[in-house]
C-alpha cells in the first residue's frame, strides 16, 4: 500500500470531525437580570420591567403608606393580547416583591380549597391532636383587591414590525368600592427584519 | 491563471477578515460603563450624598454622563435616582441597574433589581429611578452599560 492512499479517508474524518465539534450545541447559564430581545413577543424584560414599576409606585402610595400591614388579594390580570402571556407570572413576582418587602400581607386565595380541606381533616379524621387543631372562621379578610389587564397594539409593514404593550393595574379597596390606587406601564418594542434571512 | 486565482482568494479572504473587524465590535459583549453610588450621609433626608463614578466603558462613557445622583427614604424604603445626559446629537440606547447595599456595605438583595434597556435622545438629560422594596437599604449603586441583550 502506498503512503498517502488513505488520503480521502483521512480528509473525510477530519471534515466529520469539525462538522461535529461545529454542530454540538452548548448549554450555558446565563444572566436572569439581563435583558432578552430574542423575539419582539413579551418576554422576561418586559415581565421584570412591569413588576418593577408597580412595586416602586405602590410602596410609596398613600394606599399603602398610610396603612398598618394592609391585607390585599391578587386578582388575575385580564390579558387582552392576541398572545399567550402567563400573567400569573406577572402578580407572582409583584406579590413575592411586596411580601418581602414587609409593608403588606396577602391572603391566599388559590389555596383556599387546600386550606378547607386540612381545616376539615384536623377537625373530622380523628387522627389530630384537638389541642393543635386550627379552628376555621379565623382566617384574615382582605382590605384590598389588586386587579389589572394587559392589552396590546400590533402593526407590521414590510419589514418593520411595532409592538406596544400597556399594563394598568388597580388597588381596589373592599370596603368602599374605590380605586385607592392605579398605575400603568407602557413597552414598545419593534423589529425590522434584515433584507436578507428572517 | 493560477496567479490571479491566488491573488483572488487572497483578496476575498482579506475581505472577510476586514467584514468581521467591522462587525466585530458590534458583537463583542461590552462591560459595566458607568458606576455611580449614592449614599445617605445627612440623617433621613437623604441630602448629602458620597458620589463616585467609575469609567470602564470608554466608548459609552464619551456619550453619557451620570451628572448627579440623589437618594431619599420614602418611609422606609431607599429610592434612588441618578441624572443622565447624552453629550451627543446622535440617540444613544444603554441599560442601566440599581444594586442597593445597607450600612455595613452589605448588599441588600431584591428580586426587582434587573437590567433595564433605556434611550437617550440626542443631548437629552433625564432621571432614571428605582426604590428598593426592602428596608435597611442606605446606599444604591446605579451601573450603566452599552446594549448587552441575549438575542438570536
Amino acid at each position: 500500500m502506498k503512503p498517502g492512499t488513505n488520503a480521502p479517508a483521512l480528509v473525510l474524518v477530519l471534515v466529520l470531525a469539525c462538522c461535529t465539534c461545529g454542530c454540538r450545541s452548548k448549554v450555558r447559564y446565563g444572566d436572569a437580570t439581563a435583558v432578552e430581545t430574542v423575539t419582539e413577543d413579551f418576554g422576561s424584560t418586559d415581565l421584570q420591567m412591569i413588576a418593577k414599576k408597580m412595586v416602586d409606585s405602590l410602596l410609596t402610595s398613600p394606599a399603602i403608606r398610610q396603612s398598618h400591614r394592609p391585607v390585599l388579594l391578587v386578582s388575575s390580570i385580564k390579558n387582552k393580547t392576541a398572545e399567550h402571556i402567563d400573567t400569573k407570572a406577572i402578580t407572582d413576582k409583584i406579590r413575592t416583591t411586596l411580601i418581602q418587602s414587609g409593608k403588606v400581607q396577602f391572603t391566599a386565595a388559590e389555596t383556599r380549597p387546600e386550606i378547607a380541606d386540612e381545616l376539615a381533616y384536623q377537625r373530622d379524621s380523628g387522627y389530630v391532636d384537638q389541642a393543635t387543631r386550627k379552628e376555621a372562621g379565623r382566617q384574615v379578610g382582605a382590605d384590598f383587591l389588586l386587579t389589572g389587564e394587559i392589552t396590546s397594539i400590533t402593526k407590521e409593514r414590510d419589514r418593520l414590525k411595532d409592538v406596544y404593550y400597556k399594563i394598568t393595574m388597580n388597588l381596589v379597596n373592599l370596603e368602599t368600592g374605590l380605586i385607592d390606587w392605579a398605575e400603568e406601564k407602557e413597552i414598545r418594542k419593534d423589529r425590522k427584519r434584515p433584507l436578507v434571512g428572517w | 491563471m493560477r496567479i490571479k486565482t491566488g491573488i483572488g482568494l487572497k483578496a476575498v479572504s482579506m475581505l472577510l477578515l476586514a467584514l468581521m473587524g467591522l462587525l466585530s465590535p458590534a458583537c463583542a459583549p461590552t462591560t459595566t460603563s458607568n458606576v455611580a453610588v449614592g449614599q445617605i450621609t445627612d440623617g433621613e433626608e437623604g441630602q448629602g450624598l458620597e458620589k463616585d463614578y467609575i469609567i470602564k466603558d470608554k466608548a459609552l462613557a464619551g456619550r453619557i454622563d451620570v451628572l448627579d445622583v440623589k437618594a431619599r427614604l420614602t418611609g422606609k424604603f431607599l429610592e434612588g435616582l441618578a441624572m443622565v445626559h447624552n453629550r451627543k446629537k446622535r440617540t444613544v440606547d444603554f441599560e442601566y441597574k440599581f444594586a442597593w447595599f445597607d450600612d455595613s456595605g452589605f448588599p441588600v438583595e431584591s428580586n426587582v433589581s434587573h437590567w433595564t434597556p433605556d434611550r437617550l435622545y440626542g443631548k437629552e438629560s433625564r432621571w432614571i429611578r428605582a426604590l428598593c422594596p426592602k428596608p435597611g437599604a442606605t446606599g444604591f449603586k446605579v451601573m450603566i452599560r452599552a446594549p448587552h441583550p441575549i438575542e438570536r
